[in-house]
């Protein structure tokens, strides 16, 4: 790259926001989805807006392409720099900007750590409802990004639901503010639109988040049940019966045997071949009634056993091990491809034995932990990434998923987004004038289709671009 | 006029703030509209989407030439209770659709005054969110997807009917609430929640605006969580209707709290609740011709907004959500709607004016142009957000 570009960047950002060495940009060459690599020709992390402006100010004059990136958590590939272009971090952005009580509402910069901020406005008794199970580590502007979920969407919703305003740095450099603390904005709702467009739109440098109240009572109930079948029918039941508690998540046996053996071990039996993990929010009447007309649904499809949290640290324990699930798989094998898809709530049985079909035929080794309550999915499939052959029967699996889903009325991801990962297979849900209305507004946005190329939307014209499987892991270059 | 709009028959439609009186089709079934949508895009005609047209304050003059109304494209396309979401045309009344989804034990949100009248497709596009907006959102956030035509004649599809998803941009966002100004939406699925077992409703009658908000500030506080807080004046004095719901326990244990925090509720329940709940509803203001105000401000600003309002115009007519911070409200006929536009404004608020043109409201940003070209590049339909 051009040294008086670098040089110029340099004075925005300062050193520590310009990373130059291959080495050091060799840890962005992907996110989650390992499968799919390339280093990144630049990484800059500005620490405010106005040094973002700056910056994308600076890109725009030279054409570059804008791969933002929040902590790098995502599992879809869409913070991947496939086609090279500037890493634009904004994981530098943690402040805090104001928490208000009264209104129930937080700005924060887009790099603050989504647990952080539920720290921080906990003690006036409110919390930010999305909670991913990277909420360790994951930013909220990521969040945004994605349209991120969690176990707690059941009941509160994607993240969409829990933005108000953002500020956003366009392609073009413009900064635009959006919404805001009021409830309705004037004009058309571009926060909404902006909420899950991976990163193709802009970079959300600042997000105007709500808050909820903290409940009066939460119950953690475990089910246990001795097949999975019987875990679905009843998690079909409970929606059917209209039950609202906050979380429905299952996991199947395996998952309870890595999370067991790993140091999240949170006490889910043995004996199980089946959990369902519920938490119950509200005041305590309502709470204790819904958590026993739960326990008979449970009961009815075969649950052996009902167990309550006694405490809220047994709570934490029991809510520690699912969301490290995914972490206590590289027991298994030393690589996980964790499948996102979405289902109809009826159709979970069906969908899940069709994904153990579809794993066994293919000799893989299959693990459920997914988010129930609202028909999403996350079979995970333990591999190594050594042996091509068997990588290459992942890919296959997770196609064969997707068709699965998408042939009982479900779609391509449900919280992770399209990223690398399912472009290619956007077909499947949409058809090309659908597409083309998608590349209308983001050309509304980014004229020069410079934010994120290549992501989410695939390319078309070329039949062959829609059957390609993802590329087998090359080393990436430089 | 084109042969299109000769063609159309007796029915005529007028534009609050357009002298004239228009062509209003009603299409029979999506064929016929896509056609006419064709037929107007070749002629050169501009069209103002409507359901039922009961709500068209935001397209006080508006230049069409053409009203098309989606309301004869009706019915339930997909309700499965135990997938919890319902998917319908957009003609669909609301009234119908809560009905059929209350078989199945949902709730229809959002809960739109006079149900009978608005059409999903309308309720959508005008972007309004009910009376229960207050425990449940915006209606914004339960539309799950939606079918739309474009002026280009397809037929779109965004989101789905699944009550997560993120697959692809969620472009129904972007038209819900766009007022018809950038597509004509055919079909939409919304996200549903338990039908209440229970219903309770506590009225407080307060002489003062600052008795009343300390009032609503008090059902407000957790745990409490009503579904509505309503607040109205009327003969001098303010009424502030709360609508607590769910399951009996929840109810039960809620009165108990609002009685405990503030005393001498007057209570109903049951029928009578729904009833009255019903009413607050239905007594939000009706657009049209006469000038209305939406009003969209953070709840610690309701009370200044109020005010300003009550200073600009002793004689409105509001209905406030003061938890939410929404106000609706019709203005005297002698106030100075700039004036209290631009005073609101300076509070921080969002201002909507209905059935009135506004000097110096906020320009459409360039942004906002963009889409609109970019989404209606034929400049075909005329309605905004």
């Amino acid at each position: 790259m051009d040294s008086g570009f670098l040089r110029a960047l340099e004075q925005v950002v300062g050193p520590e926001g310009l990373t130059t060495d291959s080495t050091r940009r060799r840890a962005y060459e992907c996110d989650g989805l390992a499968l799919v690599r390339r280093v990144p020709d630049l990484v800059l992390a500005p620490l405010d807006t106005s040094q973002a402006r700056e910056c994308m100010r600076l890109l725009r004059e030279e054409g570059l392409a804008v791969i933002p990136r929040g902590a790098g958590t995502g599992l879809a590939g869409g913070a991947t720099p496939h086609e090279g272009g500037v890493v634009f971090k904004t994981s530098r952005m943690r402040r805090v900007l104001e928490v208000s009580e009264r209104d129930r509402f937080a700005r924060v910069e887009a790099g603050v750590v989504n647990v952080d901020l539920t720290s921080a406005c906990s003690h006036h008794g409110l919390r930010y409802a999305p909670d991913p199970s990277s909420q360790q580590a994951c930013t909220i502007g990521g969040n945004v990004a994605n349209n991120s979920g969690g176990p707690h969407c059941f009941r509160y919703g994607a993240t969409t639901r829990s933005i108000l305003g953002l500020t956003v740095i366009t392609a073009e450099g413009e900064v635009m503010e959006l919404g805001g603390p009021e409830p309705d904005p004037e004009g058309l709702d571009l926060v909404g639109c902006f909420v899950g467009c991976e990163g193709m739109l802009g970079v959300a440098t600042e997000v105007t988040c709500r808050l909820i109240p903290a409940p009066e009572t939460t119950e953690t109930l475990l089910a246990l049940f001795p097949s999975l079948d019987g875990a679905c029918e009843a998690v079909t039941e409970l929606i059917a019966e209209n039950l609202e508690p906050s979380a429905i998540e299952i996991l199947d046996r395996l998952t309870i045997e890595a999370v067991e053996a790993s140091v999240l071990a949170a006490g889910y039996p043995d004996e199980a071949d089946a959990v369902l993990l519920i938490d119950i929010d509200g005041l305590a009447e309502e709470v204790r009634a819904t958590a026993q007309d739960v326990g008979e649904i449970a009961r009815a499809h075969g649950a052996f056993e009902i167990r309550t949290a006694t405490d809220a640290k047994e709570r934490a324990r029991l809510w520690a091990g699912r969301k490290g699930a995914f972490g206590a798989m590289g027991r298994i094998a030393p690589d996980l491809y964790v499948a996102d898809v979405v289902v109809p709530r009826t159709k979970l049985k069906e969908v899940v034995l069709a994904t153990t079909e579809i794993c066994q035929a293919r000799g893989l080794k299959l693990s459920n932990v997914f988010h129930a309550g609202d028909g999403n999915l996350h079979p995970n499939i333990s591999y190594d990434r050594r042996d091509e052959v068997e990588v290459a029967r992942v890919l296959e699996a997770g196609t064969e998923i997707m068709k699965a889903c998408v042939a009982v009325g479900g779609s391509l991801s449900g919280e992770h987004g399209i990223g690398l990962e399912k472009r290619d297979e956007m077909h499947r849900v949409f058809s090309e004038a659908d597409l083309d209305a998608m590349l209308r507004v983001r050309a509304a946005w980014d004229p020069d289709e410079r934010m994120n190329p290549g992501k989410a939307i695939p390319v078309r014209g070329c039949m062959e671009i829609k059957t390609k499987p993802l590329p087998v892991p090359s080393g990436g270059s430089s | 006029m084109s042969s299109l709009a000769e063609r159309l028959g007796p029915l005529r439609g007028r534009i609050p703030g357009v002298e004239a009186e228009l062509p209003l089709a009603v299409p029979e079934s999506e064929e016929a509209l896509v056609e006419l949508v064709n037929e107007a895009r070749v002629g050169g005609l501009r069209l103002l989407p409507i359901g039922s047209g009961s709500r068209l304050g935001g397209a006080y003059g508006a230049q069409a030439d053409l009203l098309v109304s989606t309301r004869a494209l009706t019915g339930v396309v997909a309700y499965e209770p135990g997938d919890g979401t319902v998917t319908a045309l957009a003609g669909t009344r609301m009234s119908e659709l809560a009905s059929a989804v209350l078989a199945g034990g949902h709730r229809l949100t959002p809960d739109v005054p006079r149900p009978e009248e608005a059409t999903l497709g309308g309720v959508i596009a005008d972007g309004f969110s009910g009376s229960d907006r207050l425990r449940f959102g915006p209606t914004r956030h339960h539309v799950l997807g939606m079918r739309v035509l474009s002026s280009d004649g397809e037929v779109t599809k965004t989101g789905g009917r699944l009550v997560k998803n993120v697959t692809g941009f969620e472009l129904h966002r972007l038209y819900a609430g766009s007022g018809g100004g950038l597509c004509l939406i055919l079909e939409a699925s919304l996200r549903l929640f338990a039908a209440p077992a229970a219903r309770a409703c506590a009225t407080f009658t307060c002489d003062s605006l600052e008795a009343a908000l300390a009032i609503s500030e008090h059902l407000g506080a957790p745990p409490l969580e009503p579904t509505a807080v309503s607040l109205s004046l009327g003969d001098g004095a303010w009424a502030l209707t709360a609508t607590l719901d769910g399951r009996e326990e929840r109810v039960t244990r809620e009165r108990a709290l609002v009685d405990e925090r503030v005393p001498g509720a007057a209570w109903c329940a049951g029928a009578e609740a729904d009833s009255l709940h019903a009413t607050c509803r239905d007594d939000s203001p009706r657009e049209g011709a006469v000038p209305s105000l939406r009003i969209s401000a953070r709840p610690s600003r309701a009370r200044d907004v109020i005010e300003v309002l009550l200073r600009h115009s002793p004689e409105a007519a509001l209905q406030a959500q003061p938890l939410v911070g929404t106000v609706e409200a019709v203005p005297g006929s002698r106030a100075d709607l700039d004036a209290l536009c631009a005073d609101l404004r300076g509070l921080g608020a969002s201002v909507r004016l209905r059935g009135a043109a506004e000097q110096g409201a906020r320009p459409t940003n360039p942004l906002e142009q963009r889409l609109k070209a970019a989404v209606d590049p034929h400049d075909l339909f005329c309605g905004r957000p």
